[in-house]
């Protein structure tokens, strides 16, 4: 092949040839050389020569590009030895092609064309396709077709499935977050929870404040009931009543206390303290001062006598509660 | 110089896009690639001071020889294969360079390879100092101790009388002192 290509130039023009044949002629100088300097090299260390390339990343590659089959121990510096060698011959073939171009910096180009000037280093012109396709201004090299085929079932052991691996690899990644958002749901269900229990807690509360005020207010609700029932003036009518009831005669005040001895039982049976009792009166007192003029005056005075006379004679209520219950009968005869 | 660092930058990008479809070709297990660092220094090593190298360059020629090593190995380990070995070794490598058209390569690697295993078997700079020299050392001061103990033995086993007489005769000594004393004692 090269003999034609050499006849077809020298037909066309001679300086071109004379220029190729120049540059073969100092790169063979240049090998010359550096084969004797790196044979003198190798003899004098004598094995012991430190390697520049790490052994590690070349055994990598090896396993990575052969597969299966295992290697000696002394392959892995051998190679790395190899490797060594062949990349200083191509960068100093690559040196001389840019001396040619009078440059002092080595271009991807200058590679390229160190590659087709070599007949041993074709199975590289996929490299160097390569390299075009990324954007880089290298020219394009032809390739006997044998080594170009064996070169395509080289490529053909690329590993597809990988890539897909690694793309399920990237998919991982999305996944991820979704555990954050169940631990928030998981705290916002807690809190919720606690909602919940201050809910039940509050409603506890409000039937405990509840309670008392029933049973408080029993007794002021009878009234509050009979004052409405009867209107604005029946209501002063019966408060007159009483008053001239409560007066004039004790009896009279007994029987008043006896009308409420059923709620006054319970409420003491409930509240066992007096005092509190007390104190529910007042709040209702001050409650009813607004509501009534004339009305308010008469009752605040009603229920201090009443609020005097229970705890002084609680154990004498008590007793005559007692007897008034057993004297149910007498009761329906009066009424 | 603002076109040489606009250049710069993008042959930087042009090296990691080569590093990104390396690794992709490779694969994720192992990372098939060389430091750029020491493949620099290689480089420099046989070019003179003045020289520079491009960054496309560089990438161009750590993907040539990754190319190189994955070619030269697939030679080698078929030529194992045809000789229904396992193991590849460098004469495999050494006998593929015939076939692939890198004669140049045979005399140094097969003097390296030499080189390389008469450095291993005298044991490289990992082994200790070999063990004949130490076991010349104990020799020397065995021999007396040895003689000391047999003429101490000899002197014990000879009768006792005349060694209770002489000790009796003269107990100033006290060497001899001590030898009677270990007579008694044996």
């Amino acid at each position: 092949m090269p003999i034609p290509e050499k006849d077809g130039v020298e037909d066309n023009q001679e300086d071109d040839t004379f220029s190729r044949l120049q540059l073969l002629a100092q790169q063979r100088h240049a090998m010359e050389k550096f084969w004797r300097m790196s044979q003198e090299q190798i003899e004098e260390s004598a094995g012991n020569e430190e390697l520049i390339l790490p052994i590690s990343r070349v055994k990598n590659i090896i396993h990575a590009k052969e597969g299966g089959m295992m290697l000696s121990a002394d392959t892995p510096a051998f190679v790395t030895k190899l490797c060594e060698l062949f990349v200083q011959e191509l960068i100093l073939r690559a040196w001389v092609c840019a001396n040619s171009h009078n440059r002092e910096i080595i271009l991807g180009t200058d590679i390229a064309e160190a590659i087709t000037t070599t007949e041993s280093y074709h199975f590289l012109a996929n490299v160097v396709h390569g390299h075009q396709a990324l954007g880089s201004n290298i020219p394009e090299i032809g390739v006997s077709a044998w080594k170009r085929h064996k070169l395509d079932e080289m490529t053909s052991l690329c590993h597809p499935p990988q890539a897909v691996q690694v793309t399920d690899l990237a998919n991982h990644p999305p996944n991820i977050p979704v555990c954050p958002p169940i631990g928030q749901s998981g705290t916002q269900h807690t809190t919720s929870t606690h909602v919940l229990m201050m809910q039940g807690e509050s409603i506890h509360k409000a039937s405990k404040e509840k309670s008392p005020l029933k049973e408080v207010m029993v007794p002021t609700n009878k009234v509050g009931m009979t004052n409405s029932s009867y209107g604005v003036p029946n209501g002063g009518g019966a408060t007159s009543s009483k008053v001239v009831i409560d007066s004039p005669k004790g009896e009279t005040a007994q029987v008043f206390s006896s009308q409420h001895a059923c709620p006054s039982l319970e409420d003491n049976y409930v509240i066992p303290i007096p005092a509190g009792h007390g104190d529910s009166f007042r709040t209702l007192d001050e409650a009813n001062i607004p509501q009534l003029h004339q009305e308010q005056k008469n009752f605040i005075s009603q229920d201090a006598i009443v609020g005097e006379n229970i705890p002084l004679n609680e154990s004498l209520e008590k007793s005559k509660h007692k007897d008034e219950d057993l004297l149910f009968p007498d009761k329906d005869l009066p009424e | 110089m603002a076109g040489n660092k606009k250049r710069g930058g993008r042959n930087m990008d042009q090296v990691k896009k080569a590093a990104v479809r390396s690794d992709g070709v490779g694969g994720s297990a192992t990372n098939a690639e060389l430091p750029m660092a020491n493949l620099v220094r290689l480089i420099k090593k046989v070019l003179p001071g003045k020289a520079k190298i491009g960054g496309a360059a560089k990438g161009l020629t750590h993907d040539c020889a990754v190319e190189f090593v994955g070619f030269v190995g697939d030679e080698a380990s078929e030529k194992a294969k045809a000789e229904h070995r396992r193991t590849v070794a460098p004469e495999d490598y050494l006998g593929s360079f015939g076939d692939l058209g890198f004669d140049r390569y045979v005399d140094p690697m097969d003097a390296y390879i030499h080189g390389y295993r008469e450095f291993e078997r005298a044991g490289g700079n990992r082994r200790v100092a070999p063990p004949p020299p130490a076991a010349a050392t104990p020799l020397t001061p065995g021999g007396p101790t040895f003689t000391d103990a047999e003429l101490q033995f000899l002197r014990s086993v000879i009768p006792s009388r005349s060694d209770d007489e002489y000790s009796g005769s003269s107990p100033a000594i006290g060497g001899y002192g001590y030898g009677y004393g270990y007579g008694k004692n044996m």
